[in-house]
């Protein structure tokens, strides 16, 4: 690694404040990166910054040092109800903020990346700051790597493969690491485990058969696009009672989802209605007793919703139904062993996630050497009914493969564009920030390459190297601007024949931006480094020229390193693609075929 | 290839508390910025981009 600027804080008693004011699954999965740090650096102190309707959840973690809750309807419902301007209820806002900024923290990392958060990260003084911020001139700030990725690629709905909080952990990890030195080493230890939180004991009333096998189904998602129906939760249900006598199933969900609960019963087998094997706590339950039920369960299966990185931080199995428009690879459930279906046109079957349940229920017996579809065959569900579906599991890969969380097909099919470009993302910015560099498109083998991917990654090439030639141009424009201000011997006062020259080369650099522009606007596969471009040109950052043109010139070399990886990843690809040569031993001419066969008649 | 660390090591303050600061405005484009995610369906994220990830709970 480079060296680092003046370390602020090499004390391994430093204080941490995280900003988290996104809803709960953004607030469980923040929790589990801090897990994580936590067992690193345990002398770190945490205090988290968390919704009041969300610190239920907060306030559980036994090893966070401190929660500050923001009463969002406290300090907006006056303004909201027209009862008070903005600037009187600054008086409100003030008093809230004031222990917060008492002493300076050590760290200030902003993991909510919305516009609010960045406003609250600017006010609170720290030596270092991660996230989104403020600067003096109150410009929005975004200054370290991870944080512009999240910027450029995760809020934008680039397709990238690391999950966000695989992110959220290496962005703290590496900059404790770079602050306060190496952390302890505590081992290959999982962080997911069911002393996460402080939950209660599981409710009698509804564990009071130690004989069966309890699965939760969260009806409902965050969006009507992610939910699953209710008649399909309760058809996978049916079919899971009939086969397995042992097992029961709880609903949960919230006040606002009695109506799915409703259909649901409507559409259970009669048999099973009634019969204590189906027992519901849709709008029954508060956190505590929330978190105690998934905790008690052998399985939730749910829809996009907090449930899953509820169930993740309880280490209680998750069987997740994608649909809708969601990114697995960033927010599907963490650890290893949970399983996703999810499909490529038509909705989930249910015949398809009890096959996957089935599967990974059976995990202790087969061992993952049974292949999916022959055991999906053995429950008399056919490759007809598996056409679309996409069945996943989670695996916790090891530090030496790159680490973190990545999702291994149970049915192989072909990639497509959108994953390409994730896996290739994925690898970009474990480059540019980890240091770390995997062999390219190791990930990929022949047979996942289809006749779509190559065409469009042959296009994507052309452009390609017009867009490297373009970011070159970039890098020497800068360099040429950073020397010649260099050479100068003021900043503000200089030789009109400078300055016009400074401007012209500033005016040929804005063009140059134009034809970037277009150039990444070209190709589905070149968006991702278009946007990253945006990012990095907004957060330049100096107090000269020289500074300013020296951050752009390294601007346009980060983007052009990306670019290089990326064009190893199409080479890669489209080798694969190639005709290969039989091997001789292999090839019966078709001369001594003839002779075989006259020669046997 | 190894990672930059400027890239990584955040935004380093010497003297935090001494950095100058317009805490009003930002008081207020805190405040602005809560109300204005209120009214979206979804939580804001900076300039117009789309919620990091919007699990419901």
């Amino acid at each position: 690694m480079n060296a680092p600027t003046q370390p602020s804080c090499r004390r391994r008693r430093a204080r941490c404040l995280i900003i988290q004011l996104a809803r709960l699954g953004d607030t469980l999965q923040s929790l589990m990166a801090l897990k994580a740090v936590k067992q690193l650096y345990p002398e770190l102190e945490l205090h988290m910054v968390v919704r009041e309707r969300f610190e239920a959840a907060a306030k559980k973690v036994h090893w966070l040092d401190g929660v500050f809750t923001l009463p969002t309807r406290q300090l907006i419902g006056p303004v909201l109800t027209g009862e008070n301007t903005i600037r009187q209820s600054l008086g409100d806002a003030a008093r809230w903020v004031s222990p917060l900024v008492e002493k300076p923290w050590d760290f200030v990392v902003n993991w909510s990346f919305s516009s609010a958060s960045s406003y609250l990260a600017g006010l609170v003084p720290a030596f270092v700051k991660l996230g989104y911020s403020r600067r003096t001139d109150n410009t929005f700030a975004c200054e370290d790597g991870w944080s512009q990725y999240m910027q450029a690629f995760v809020q934008d709905r680039v397709d990238q493969n690391i999950h966000v909080t695989d992110i959220l952990t290496t962005q703290l990890l590496t900059a404790l690491q770079i602050h306060l030195g190496e952390p302890e080493n505590v081992g290959n230890n999982t962080v997911t485990s069911k002393a996460f939180f402080a939950t209660d004991p599981p409710p009698r009333e509804v564990f009071d058969s130690p004989f069966t096998k309890w699965i939760a189904i969260q009806l409902g998602a965050s969006q009507k696009e992610k939910t699953w129906k209710a008649g399909s939760w309760a058809r996978t249900a049916s079919i899971i009672m009939n086969n397995h006598p042992e097992c029961g199933i709880i609903l949960l969900g919230g006040r606002e989802e009695r109506e799915l609960e409703t259909a649901f019963m409507n559409s259970l087998e009669a048999d099973f209605a009634g019969n204590g094997r189906v027992r519901s706590f849709v709008g029954a339950t508060d956190f505590d007793k929330w978190a105690s039920i998934i905790g008690s369960c052998q399985w939730l299966f749910s829809a996009d919703t907090a449930a899953v990185h509820l169930a993740s931080v309880l280490g209680t199995r998750v069987l997740n139904v994608s649909v809708g428009p969601v990114k697995l690879a960033e927010t599907g459930p963490y650890g290893n062993g949970h399983y996703v279906v999810s499909s490529a046109h038509e909705d989930v079957t249910p015949e398809a996630v009890y096959a996957a349940w089935s599967y990974g229920s059976g995990e202790w017996s087969h061992n993952l050497r049974v292949p999916f579809e022959k055991h999906a065959e053995g429950l008399g569900i056919g490759k007809d009914v598996l056409s679309n579906a996409r069945v996943q599991r989670s695996k916790i890969r090891p530090s030496e493969e790159g680490g973190g969380v990545v999702y291994e097909p149970m049915i192989k099919r072909e990639l497509r564009v959108g994953e390409w470009i994730g896996m290739a993302m994925g690898h970009i910015a474990r480059t540019w920030y980890c240091g770390w560099t995997p062999a390219v498109g190791s990930e990929i083998t022949r047979d996942l390459v289809s006749r779509t991917l190559v065409q469009s990654l042959r296009q994507a090439e052309k452009q390609l190297a017009v867009l490297s030639r373009l970011l070159v141009e970039g890098h020497l424009m800068a360099s040429s601007i950073s020397r010649k201000s260099m050479s100068l011997h003021s900043q503000k006062i200089m030789d009109v024949r400078d300055r016009m020259e400074i401007q012209e080369l500033g005016a040929k650099l804005a063009e140059l931006d134009q034809h970037i522009d277009a150039a990444t606007a070209s190709h589905v596969v070149l968006e991702p480094i278009g946007k990253m471009s945006k990012v990095l040109m907004h957060n330049l950052h100096g107090n000269s020229l020289v500074e300013i043109s020296r951050a752009s010139a390294a601007a346009y070399q980060q983007l052009n390193h990306g670019a290089g990886i990326l064009r190893d990843w199409i080479k890669h690809t489209l080798s694969l693609a190639r005709p290969v040569a039989v091997m001789d031993a292999n090839v019966v001419s078709l001369a001594s075929r003839r002779a075989g066969k006259e020669s046997t008649t | 290839m190894s990672a930059d660390m400027r890239l990584l090591q955040g935004r380093v303050v010497d003297e935090p508390l001494a950095e100058r600061k317009d805490v009003e405005g930002l008081l207020v484009g805190f405040i602005s910025a809560l109300i204005e995610e209120q009214r979206l369906p979804e939580p804001l994220a900076v300039e117009t981009k789309n919620p990091v990830h919007g699990e419901g709970g």
